[in-house]
């Protein structure tokens, strides 16, 4: 793919709209890296946390870098990855929080392995306190297709 | 002799002096604590300078020493990330405001824009209002329609593009019409839903109306705060 198809595409990718189906698709690009001894692997993933603030403000900084030639959108995507791999680690291994959410499930669907909820009048509770939220989406992705 | 009287003036004010020191100190960070909104919003902080860091690091080892990508960019990326995630709200600092990267750039959060090439406006509610958190040079006003939250949008004119321009048109439709509306509660799950959940699920199931599941390693991005979970349990009644 030449430099400018692999811009656009990273665009594109970047910032989908929510509607398409590929959106749900939370699988990043499916990068082959190799092992100690040469073979190739597939590692995968989930491009869902990039929606979080933290995700926003990095694509964000990636898009305007790339618009501008300081980096190339090769090397973006694979910031984006790491960010990916980074974020879940994190939010595995790191965070120690509990929360119990209640609440009305007004919208569920199940498409490409990604759940996703509308609830309403939804009560979030972990050990120190509480939220109360009138609507609230959630999307979930398989945890199991993480484990290889 | 005697025993010395223990609770002269002279100590009853050094005690006094100290137990007010101590109350203010105490205050203090009471004050503290109730702007923070808990410690969620400090532990999403540390938790979100530590993933940025870890992300620029990894990147060094990977791209930097294999010579794809020079140092100067990284450096780069890393504080115009976080200058962006400052503005944002969600970590804590002080934005260089001596660093040539810092323009006037279009705001991140635009909440209500119905741009469908923006997607990334759609969720903004990491704002927080904590008042610790130091004003940008930019000063945003931040007051919103619906939340308590806008800020003006800064880069041309106001995007007022109805849905329905994006929308295929299909002019001699007889199989579906208006008769085919789905009335019952028109929520479009599409729309800005400002409160938003990004996590793994382990099961989710169901019994007649009740759902449960088990959910992991979450972004709770609600009520205009970013926390984060390591294990959640739902149950929801459809």
């Amino acid at each position: 793919m030449d430099t400018e198809a692999c811009r656009n595409d990273f665009i594109a990718r970047s910032f989908a709209k929510t509607e398409e189906v590929q959106e749900l698709k939370k699988f990043s690009i499916q990068r082959f890296e190799f092992d100690s001894v040469g073979r190739s692997y597939v590692m995968a993933t989930f491009e869902l946390y990039r929606r979080s603030t933290i995700g926003m403000c990095l694509t964000e900084t990636l898009d305007e870098m790339v618009q501008s030639g300081t980096l190339s959108p090769e090397l973006a995507i694979q910031v984006l990855v790491q960010f990916d791999k980074s974020m879940t680690e994190a939010l595995e291994s790191q965070v120690k929080t509990k929360v119990t959410i209640k609440g009305h499930l007004h919208t569920y669907r199940f498409c490409d392995n990604v759940w996703t909820f509308i609830l309403q009048d939804a009560m979030f509770k972990s050990e120190d306190r509480q939220e109360n939220v009138s609507q609230v989406k959630i999307v979930a992705c398989d945890s199991k297709l993480l484990t290889q | 002799m005697r025993p010395q009287p223990i609770y002269t003036l002279k100590t009853f004010n050094r005690f006094a002096f100290l137990f007010l020191l101590l109350l203010l100190r105490l205050h203090h960070r009471a004050f503290f604590r109730v702007d923070c909104f808990g410690m969620d919003a400090s532990n999403t902080s540390d938790a979100y300078i530590r993933i940025s860091n870890d992300v620029i690091s990894k990147s060094r080892n990977d791209l930097v020493f294999s010579g794809e990508l020079d140092e100067s960019v990284l450096t780069e990326l890393h504080a115009t990330w976080r200058r962006k995630m400052i503005q944002a709200g969600v970590i804590r600092g002080t934005i260089d405001t001596s660093s040539p990267s810092f323009p006037t750039t279009t705001p991140l959060m635009q909440i209500q824009d119905p741009n469908p090439l923006h997607g990334y406006a759609q969720n903004q509610s990491g704002i927080d209002t904590d008042a610790q958190f130091p004003s940008t040079e930019l000063g945003l006003s931040i007051k919103d329609e619906s939340e308590g939250f806008h800020i003006p949008q800064q880069d041309g004119a106001s995007d007022d593009i109805k849905p329905s321009a994006f929308a295929p048109h299909d002019d001699d439709d007889e199989s579906l019409n208006e008769d085919d509306d789905y009335e019952e509660d028109d929520i479009n799950d599409d729309e800005d839903i400002p409160h938003l959940i990004m996590c793994q699920f382990d099961y989710v199931k169901k019994r007649k109306n009740k759902w449960e599941c088990k959910l992991k390693a979450g972004v709770m991005q609600i009520n205009e705060k970013n926390i984060l979970f390591s294990e959640t349990k739902g149950d929801f009644t459809f």
